[in-house]
């Protein structure tokens, strides 16, 4: 079977012959559900005896609501709340007690009166509850692609945000933490992403209502699910092109109320800071670097200030104050010499000088001692009328670098009330209250790369004239790049979040198997921010302008969903019939305001300033998307399996194609229930066996935002746009920035997902596995357009951007012994994206971007990366010169005296130390032409191992995570070596640069501000291949020690008493030089994640 | 189909057409923005608050290239291969036209449209044409100057297909050709009304179009051909401006400059800057306290104290320090504070002394002190009377004319009472020597305001191989830009400027 052409058909069947379809009532604002009304009788068979009995789990503990039918009939019951069950019945008929989450038990009635049943949990996570779009489903039936979080991830370790659980769990999500900032939510990527440049996040589903994982307490979640092929989350058409992400929070059970207690207490440590040059060695490796400046640019430019100022390395220093120690030693300062870490270096520039300066080590100055504590009550419970969930948590996360944390109250409160046999109503409440607080020293760049490189020859603290320290402190050369426990408490940032989810529903059984369901909910984000700048020393200027700003934003989203589902039996054949509609409001609204000149640090707020800084702002956007949805499951027997889904969505965002319908389908076949299968000696073997097969289409409008942009930013791109221009003479200016787009197309993407799932013996062996293609058609990017026509590119339906792909999942219950047990389990997933179709323009392959570089295979100039037809994307690709050697002397450097360099200064002059650059084409001269494909910053396979070894009550659980193939720049390193900061330390790579002592290196020799173009060519986009890094890495996300006391001890006072020990992030297993692999491409300085070490306890009563 | 259709119908969706039809609450979008007289003035700011965005830019052009830059910083310098005009297809500098086709397709816009909108004071709207025509050649003469011959657009992009949108460089002919028309359809527009608007000159103008022709005249006229006939039109165009009436050199060059001064009666046209709209790009020539404040001033007297707030970016030549170093011409004080890196026992340098010599900090664009800070807020002149002047004498001496006049003006002002004619007068002189006297002239009277690298190529190719140390003869075909290989792969139909392949 040809994958591609079924998808074809499939596309065409689903897509090209469809009419535009479009409704037009008039009635206005309300929804209405025409409802067919569906009857259908039962046969009442005549009866010979009553059977009653008990169902209770492998503890004893009752079971309600259990499902006993005597098989092959339509005839049955469910337990009570008790797990009681009576039922009339005549010998020789077999019952079937099943029970979501247990195995099936079947009972022979003989002459019995009472038949009490002890139903075992399935261990198989092949028979798993899985959260549906709109419902649940077991895993046996399931014919879609839906992975399941694990969640006793979540019952250790500390998280300040939830999604990092999912990281290496779920096949084919790629979770990259890119920031070691408490609270912050990691990057989520499913599938290689929607986008050309491989981004697009998944729709985050709490409870239904679409939110985020930010502020999210992991103690309330339940259950996490990710529905990945697009006949899964078709039903969520609209915004589901990138995956959906159900999070399930807890609700209350029938049954004894339970309280529960959490604690954590974390320690976080930094991992490796780079090894940086000592003060000796830097002063000497700086000023040689000058001299050799000098020496390639013919000019002295920098002597006044770099070589002679008060600098770092230069000798204006003086004995008690400057930001800087480094002087001449002189008989006035050489009393210094008596006192801790004074030394001196002979200067290179004049040999005949000594320069006295202090060794500082103040790389570490960023960090702060960091702690997290996380206390977690809930309380629960419930019987047959209703049951209640509800919960307080307190988490205070210090971040590890100078005022990063974050703080959050989070509550909950679930209910849910049987108010008569056919009426139920719940609702949900969900509440948190964060503090996020960022650095106040800038972005991750300036805390780590310029606030961290601080020269070993800064002063933290002044001198006082006798050279012991004062407690001064000296603020370094400025508030971007100075000394940070000096700039630390003067900008003041403060954050509070406030996020409520609030919904209520009703079910409503019109009929025994005819349920109508509606559920509102409210979902707000209430961000204030608040900033104030105190007096500060701006190098030797005190700054007195004291801005103080505040702005609040405020998210609004408005959810109403009415569902009617039939579910029925007939014999072999069970059907679940769901049709709904949903209408979603989206508003955002944004304020703020500054003043400056406030004649104190001591009032933050806006009152006390003089006057207005910049203009008052207020924005405010919103969009709406109106659906109806609908889905058939049909199971024979549960063998032949069979899903159909449809939704049908209209946008505000879009002009005069505002409609799409987006359906699905999905085949399944249980092979192990076939009776030739049973029979067969297979059946030893594998215990499950279910071919999938699925095909859906799903619509996106996220991408008309720009990448990196926030999406509301996408609400009316399409219908052209006037910009600001700035305020010009008291008049705010504006002027056309965006065309419009009124016949841009709903971006659909299509997936043909191929799955298997397979259990061997006795589920021990669990292994699911998918194959998908997935075609973004319409696909809604930037089109590169010629500069003549005044845009870079306009934002509409371009082209089709395939993903494809393969994800196992695979468990294995390597011992499954009474007292001791060891599983393992690992996910894996490889995903290429390539671009199918552009539209036509005048390029070949109607190319968009990329750059032109010589093949030596084909001896001619080729067009690699960006975007070309039949080809992979290429945004990803990392294009540059590629370093061969390093000429170790005069002559290597007279050898190549004929080739020509043209991003050097001067094309012909080199010298000994410096690179020399692969010749690709072999023309004597090193321009464009001559760089190569070194790699991409996206890795070519990813995935995560995990293992769980438990013997009696001590279990030991161990995660890893991994990612392969990806390139990485670190910048810091890149930077220091090239100085163009002027002022900033070396990596300890420096060491190893050329020198004429040390000629045998790859790395090339220090010169000042790069003249030689040795770090960056031309700009510092283009780094030497020699700096770009493999990120490969293993990384031992958790480990973690559990011991469960046995309960038997507090004679049932206390249900469960768990401790443990968990480590987390504690070592990655990479080469990179960097602390944060997981991140490909340019690193300008990253936060990275720190070590962390949890105790914590569970306690049940 | 059918059952498609049978569960639409069963699943009744409501009256969605108009939930889902509403204005952005926040934004202009396509829709009805050209409908009324205010959409019109709101693009009519725009146009300066786009062209404001390109100041550093045009500054960048005019200047960097030129003999005036490229001296010590006490900071990392930035621009150092443009300045040394390093750079090959590989480097091309400015790539995507220095973005001044996004500018070109909003002035397209407002004249395709302003016509059609109706105007209370049918006045106001030929004003703001005429300036929209004047921006329009201006923007068309920088990319003239800079890169030859480049693509021409008048109209407003009406397809999102990229399909045939290909265009090729018209020739430098046919692009002068361009700015001439738009010079005349700017006159034409404004007719005999040569106010500024709203008294501003922080708004194009009559003046600054008849400036502008004057200049592109002169250019057209020394380097493509245009001889006599086009040194005529620049004069009359020139001598018009002289002849306005409201605009005249000021008396004090110093007066010139800082935001009290602005909108003087000597800027024809500047770029506005002000608090809570905009600062300009002049900090980088400027520095910080760390390295400031250890220095002395020319007089002695320590920069202790001098609040700051810039970086160091770009230095002035030797050549450009040695040029103003004239103690009788108050442009030297207002241009430079010179910084050396001792008192010299309290005497300070009053000439150069290049040991000693720490940096310079620009003064002409210093902006003002507000509390603890300065900001950046001078307006950035594009002409003044005396650029008028100045071009007057060169299109006067292209005719064969005296020039010294027009000269002798600028010095008067320069030297005020220290003028002695006999010491500071122009005498006319031969063709040649009047050129090398006018280039002088504007040299020292606009450092730093973006002029220099025209100056020179107006003039000539000789006057620039000459001037600037880091061309060679030989190399003429650099005065022009490279263009990049991502600009012809957008565009396959763009050919790489001559010299470069």
């Amino acid at each position: 079977m040809n994958p591609y052409r079924l998808k074809k058909d499939l596309d065409s069947f689903f897509l090209g012959r469809l009419p535009s379809l479009k409704f037009h009532i008039r009635n206005k604002s309300k929804l209405f559900f025409s409802i067919l009304m569906l009857s259908f009788c039962t046969v009442v068979l005549g009866q010979e005896k009553e059977v009653s009995g008990l169902v209770v789990d492998a503890n004893g503990m009752p079971i309600g609501g259990v499902n006993v039918l005597i098989q092959n009939t339509a005839k049955g019951t469910q337990t009570n709340f008790d797990g009681e069950y009576s039922l009339n019945t005549k010998p020789g008929d077999v019952f079937v007690f099943s029970f979501v989450g247990f195995e099936k038990q079947e009972r022979i009635v003989g002459n019995e009166n009472t038949i009490d049943v002890t139903m075992q949990e399935n261990l198989s996570n092949l028979d798993e509850v899985v959260i549906t779009g709109y419902g649940k489903q077991t895993r046996a039936k399931l014919t879609t692609s839906i992975s399941k979080l694990d969640t006793r991830i979540l019952e250790t370790s500390t998280r300040s945000n939830v999604a990092t659980a999912l990281q290496g769990t779920i096949p084919g999500l790629r979770v990259t933490n890119n920031t070691g900032q408490p609270g912050a939510t990691p990057q989520i990527i499913l599938r290689g992403g929607t986008n050309f440049d491989g981004s697009g996040s998944p729709l985050i589903l709490i409870d239904g209502v679409p939110g985020s994982f930010y502020a999210l307490n992991s103690d309330d979640v339940e259950s996490i699910e990710v529905l990945k092929d697009a006949a899964a989350t078709a039903i969520y058409g609209a915004r589901a092109a990138n995956g959906v992400v159900l999070v399930t929070t807890k609700t209350g059970e029938a049954g004894k109320a339970t309280i529960t207690y959490n604690q954590k207490f974390s320690f976080n440590y930094r991992r490796e800071t780079p090894e940086y040059l000592d003060a000796a060695n830097f002063i000497k490796y700086n000023r040689q670097a000058v001299l050799y400046y000098n020496e390639a640019t013919g000019r002295t430019n920098f002597n006044a200030g770099f070589l002679n100022g008060a600098t770092a390395f230069a000798t204006g220093g003086n004995t008690t104050n400057s930001p800087f120690t480094s002087q001449f030693l002189t008989d006035e300062n050489r009393y210094l010499l008596q006192l801790p870490g004074w030394g001196t270096i002979t200067d290179p520039v004049d040999p005949s000088k000594e320069i006295l300066f202090r060794q500082n080590d103040v790389s570490g100055n960023i960090y702060q001692p960091s702690n997290s504590i996380d206390h977690y009550l809930a309380f629960q419970g419930g019987n047959d009328k209703g049951s209640y969930y509800a919960s307080l948590g307190y988490l205070d996360n210090e971040g590890l670098i100078l005022g990063s944390g974050f703080k959050r109250y989070s509550g909950k409160f679930t209910g849910s009330y049987k108010i008569s046999d056919k009426f139920k109503v719940n609702s949900n409440l969900l509440y948190s209250h964060s503090n996020l607080n960022l650095s106040p020293l800038g972005s991750n760049n300036t805390v780590f790369r310029r606030f961290a490189g601080q020269a070993p020859t800064s002063r933290t603290f002044n001198n006082n004239p006798d050279g012991s320290l004062s407690d001064e402190l000296n603020p370094g050369t400025n508030s971007g790049f100075g000394n940070p426990l000096y700039y630390q408490d003067k900008f003041i940032r403060d954050n509070l979040e406030q996020r409520l989810t609030a919904s209520i529903g009703i079910d409503w059984d019109i009929l025994t198997d005819l349920t109508f369901s509606l559920t509102g909910s409210h979902f707000v984000i209430n961000n204030l921010d608040e900033s104030f700048n105190k007096a500060y020393l701006e190098g030797n200027s005190l700054i007195e302008t004291r801005n103080a700003s505040a702005s609040v934003e405020k998210t609004l989203r408005n959810q109403l969903t009415g569902t009617l589902n039939y579910s029925r039996t007939f014999g072999e054949h069970y059907f679940d019939l769901l049709v709904g509609a949903e209408y979603f409001n989206d508003e955002y609204f944004a304020f703020s305001a500054g003043t400056k000149n406030s004649p104190t640090d001591l009032i933050p707020t806006l009152n006390a300033g003089a006057e207005a800084n910049e203009v008052p702002y207020s924005f405010r956007t919103l969009h709406r998307i109106i659906s109806g949805f609908g889905r058939l499951n049909y199971d024979y027997d549960e063998k032949y399996l069979l899903g159909l889904t449809f939704r049908y969505d209209g946008s505000s965002r879009l002009g005069n194609n505002k409609y799409g319908f987006f359906p699905g389908a999905s085949l399944g076949w249980n092979v192990h229930k076939e009776d030739f299968f049973i029979n067969s000696a297979l059946e030893n073997i594998i215990t499950k066996l279910k071919p999938r097969i699925s095909y859906g289409v799903n619509g996106n409008l996220a991408s008309l935002a720009l990448p990196g942009q926030a999406e509301r930013s996408a609400n009316f791109v399409s219908f052209g746009s006037y910009g600001s221009q700035g305020i010009y003479d008291g008049q705010t200016g504006y002027a056309n920035t965006l065309l419009p787009t009124p016949h841009l197309r709903w971006e659909r993407s299509t997936t043909l997902n191929f799955g298997l799932d397979v259990s061997l013996f006795e589920n021990r062996i669990n292994l699911i596995a998918d194959y998908f293609i997935r075609d973004v058609e319409d696909k809604i990017s930037d089109l590169t357009l010629p500069f003549w026509t005044g845009f870079g590119s306009i934002r509409t339906n371009n082209g089709i951007l395939r993903n494809k792909g393969i994800e196992l999942q695979l468990g294995a219950d390597i011992i499954r012994g009474k007292d001791f047990q060891w599983n393992l389990s690992g996910t894996l997933a490889k995903i290429k994206s390539f671009v199918v179709e552009l539209p036509e323009n005048d390029n070949d392959l109607n190319r968009q971007g990329g750059t032109q570089i010589y093949n030596p295979n084909t001896g001619v100039l080729e067009w690699v990366g960006g975007l070309q037809e039949g080809q992979r994307v290429g945004t990803d690709l990392v294009v540059t010169y590629v370093q061969d050697f390093i000429y170790p002397n005069q002559a290597a450097v007279d050898a190549d005296a004929n080739v020509q360099d043209d991003l050097l200064p001067n094309p012909f002059q080199r010298f000994p130390g410096d690179v020399a650059w692969v010749d690709v084409n072999n023309d004597n001269v090193i321009n464009s032409f001559d760089r190569q494909e070194i790699g991409r910053t996206t890795p070519d396979f990813y995935g995560g191992l995990s293992t769980n070894l438990s013997y009696k009550n001590l279990a030991l659980y161990v995660k890893t995570d991994f990612a392969v193939g990806h390139v990485i720049y670190n910048h810091i390193r890149g930077k220091g070596l090239a100085q163009t900061q002027g002022n900033l330390n070396q990596d300890a790579l420096a060491l190893q640069s050329w020198t004429p002592e040390n000629t045998d290196t790859d790395v090339p020799r220090f010169v000042f501000v790069d003249a030689q173009r040795n770090i960056f060519r031309g700009n510092e986009g283009t780094v030497n291949s020699r700096f770009w890094e493999k990120g490969d890495y293993l990384a031992l996300r958790e480990l973690t020690l559990s011991y469960n006391l046995p309960t038997e001890v507090f004679k049932d006072k206390i249900k469960k008493l768990s401790l443990y020990v968990t480590g987390s992030n504690l070592y990655y297993f990479k080469s990179y030089s960097g602390d944060t692999p997981e991140l490909g491409g340019y690193q300008a300085g990253e936060f990275p994640l720190p070590r962390t070490f949890t105790l914590g306890l569970n306690l049940t009563l | 189909m059918k059952y498609i259709y049978l569960i639409l119908a069963l699943l009744v969706l409501n009256s969605c057409e108009n939930e889902l039809e509403f204005e952005a609450p926040s934004e202009l979008t396509f829709n009805g923005f050209w409908d009324s007289e205010n959409g019109a003035r709101a693009a009519h700011s725009g146009l300066y608050g786009s062209f404001r965005s390109e100041a550093g830019t045009f500054w960048a052009l005019g200047d960097l290239r030129s003999d005036v830059w490229g001296g010590s910083t006490f900071e990392s310098p930035s621009s150092i291969d443009f300045i040394e005009s390093n750079f090959t297809v590989s480097t091309a500098p400015y790539g995507g036209w220095a973005g001044f086709y996004a500018r070109i397709h909003q002035l397209n816009d407002f004249i395709a449209n302003v016509p059609t909108v109706d105007f209370n004071n049918e006045s106001e709207r030929d004003h703001i044409m005429g300036q929209a025509f004047g921006l329009r050649a201006y923007y068309y003469y920088i990319l003239l100057k800079t890169w030859g011959g480049v693509p021409l657009t008048t109209e407003i992009l009406n397809s999102t297909s990229p399909e045939g949108l290909s265009k090729a460089r018209s020739s430098e002919a046919e692009v002068m050709q361009l700015i001439k028309d738009d010079i005349a359809r700017s006159l034409e527009s404004f007719g005999d009304d040569a106010s500024f608007w709203n008294g501003n000159r922080n708004y194009w103008s009559k003046a600054a179009t008849l400036t502008l022709k004057g200049d592109a005249y002169i250019w057209s006229g020394n380097l493509l051909g245009g001889g006599i006939a086009d040194y005529s039109e620049a004069k009359n165009a020139l001598e018009e401006v002289m002849d306005m009436g409201n605009i005249s050199l000021v008396p004090n060059y110093g007066d010139l400059w800082g935001p009290d001064n602005e909108n003087n009666s000597e800027f024809i046209f500047a770029v506005q800057y002000a608090e809570n709209e905009a600062e300009n790009f002049y900090n980088s020539f400027t520095g910080r306290t760390t390295e400031i404040w250890p220095q002395f001033d020319e007089d002695g007297n320590s920069m202790e104290g001098f609040v700051i707030n810039g970086a160091n970016r770009y230095g002035p030549s030797i050549k450009t320090l040695l040029i103003s170093d004239d103690n009788l011409d108050s442009r030297r004080d207002a241009t430079f504070i010179r910084l050396y890196s001792d008192s010299n026992n309290g005497d300070g340098y009053p000439t150069f002394n290049g040991d000693k010599y720490f940096g310079s900090v620009l003064k002409k664009f210093l902006g003002r002190i507000d509390g603890s800070v300065r900001v950046f807020d001078n307006d950035f002149p594009v002409y003044r009377y005396a650029d008028a002047l100045l071009l007057l004498a060169e299109a006067k001496n292209h005719l064969g004319e005296d020039p010294s006049g027009e000269i002798n003006s600028v010095r008067e002002r320069a030297y005020g009472e220290n003028y002695v004619p006999a010491m500071h007068a122009y005498v006319n002189a031969s063709m040649e020597d009047n050129t090398e006297a006018i280039l002088k002239e504007r040299n020292v009277e606009f450092i730093a305001e973006g002029k220099r690298w025209w100056d020179l190529r107006r003039a000539g190719d000789k006057y620039v191989i000459e001037n600037v140390s880091f061309l060679d003869p030989g190399e003429e075909f650099k005065l022009v830009l490279p263009i990049t290989l991502d600009m012809i792969g957008r565009n396959p139909l763009l050919v790489q400027t001559p010299g470069y392949n």
